[in-house]
């Protein structure tokens, strides 16, 4: 019996699944909204950037092709089926700054905390999703996402400050929500 | 762009980062490369050589019509002019536009064939 010789090759790969299979999940939940269509498309574009994966030389490079390929495949399953999202209007006058979200957020108990911050992300559509946890989470650079999303660099900038906006004006909402109902 | 942004986003997002359902994802997802690799490894020494038939065909027309063309001079008369007016009419055959689009578009299709293999691989 012959040993194997991709098993160190994949033995590599297992700890790139690892660092990568939470974040692309959800970004393709996001997407989908369907929690076994998401598993799928993760795997697939796992599978996928398998053969590739060699002729990578930075990590970096295998990320942005990796969360194209789970962008695009998501995008494309839902393009049949695709539920329109609630636009939340990002030129709200009363957002709150980043450190009063903040200090709000810490005073609160844990389950409000993360009841707040799900609803709050739950009302970006899926590209501001995707861009924001990529560029804050991920932290890739703006050219990075750009190649992943298919937008340019300075359109994606706008689209980040707006995606932001709409985030922190959703927190602010809910925040305020949150103390008129305590008062 | 700020940092206090930067740490407050980041937070926000790994606090509601969702689990995946299956405990096996990573395992099932090399298992699935491991059978993904073991086909490509199995397909790899077979070739569907047979889209180059009509190829071959050609090729062994164009052969035996060159060796007719040699041997001419050597012959008698009689099957000497049989055997001119054959290869006459093989290389009206072979060199007819017909036959030649049809050749380009065989090696055309055999070249995608392997192309589109190669990507799939």
């Amino acid at each position: 019996m012959t040993a194997n010789p991709n098993i160190p090759k994949q033995a590599d790969y297992a700890i790139l699944i690892e660092k990568h299979k939470v974040l692309a999940f959800n970004i393709a939940l996001k997407i989908t909204k369907n929690q076994q269509d998401a598993e799928e498309i993760v795997q697939d574009a796992f599978v996928k950037a398998f053969g590739a994966y060699s002729g990578f030389k930075k990590e970096s490079q295998f990320s942005t092709w990796f969360y194209r390929i789970v962008f695009n495949t998501a995008i494309s399953s839902i393009r049949q089926k695709r539920i329109k999202t609630v636009e939340i209007d990002s030129t709200l006058t009363e957002t709150l700054a980043s450190n009063q979200i903040a200090n709000t957020l810490t005073k609160l108990d844990n389950y409000d905390r993360k009841r707040l911050i799900s609803k709050s992300l739950e009302n970006l559509n899926e590209l501001d999703y995707t861009i924001l946890s990529l560029y804050y989470y991920q932290e890739l650079s703006l050219k990075e996402i750009s190649k992943i999303v298919d937008k340019k660099p300075n359109y994606l900038k706008v689209l980040l400050q707006r995606a932001r906006g709409k985030l922190y004006n959703s927190l602010s909402a809910s925040i305020k929500k949150e103390l008129n109902e305590l008062i | 762009m700020k940092t206090n942004d930067k740490t407050l986003i980041k937070e926000l997002i790994a606090s509601d980062l969702k689990p995946i359902g299956n405990p096996n994802f990573t395992l099932n997802t090399i298992e699935r490369i491991s059978e993904a690799e073991a086909s490509k490894a199995a397909n790899s020494g077979v070739k569907d050589l047979s889209i180059l038939y009509p190829m071959a065909v050609f090729a062994l027309l164009f052969i035996s019509m060159t060796l007719g063309k040699a041997l001419y001079p050597w012959l008698q008369p009689e099957p000497g002019n049989r055997l001119a007016s054959t290869m006459e009419i093989i290389s009206g055959f072979l060199f007819h536009p017909v036959t030649i689009s049809i050749l380009i578009s065989i090696s055309v299709l055999y070249l995608l064939d392997v192309y589109l293999k190669r990507q799939h691989a």
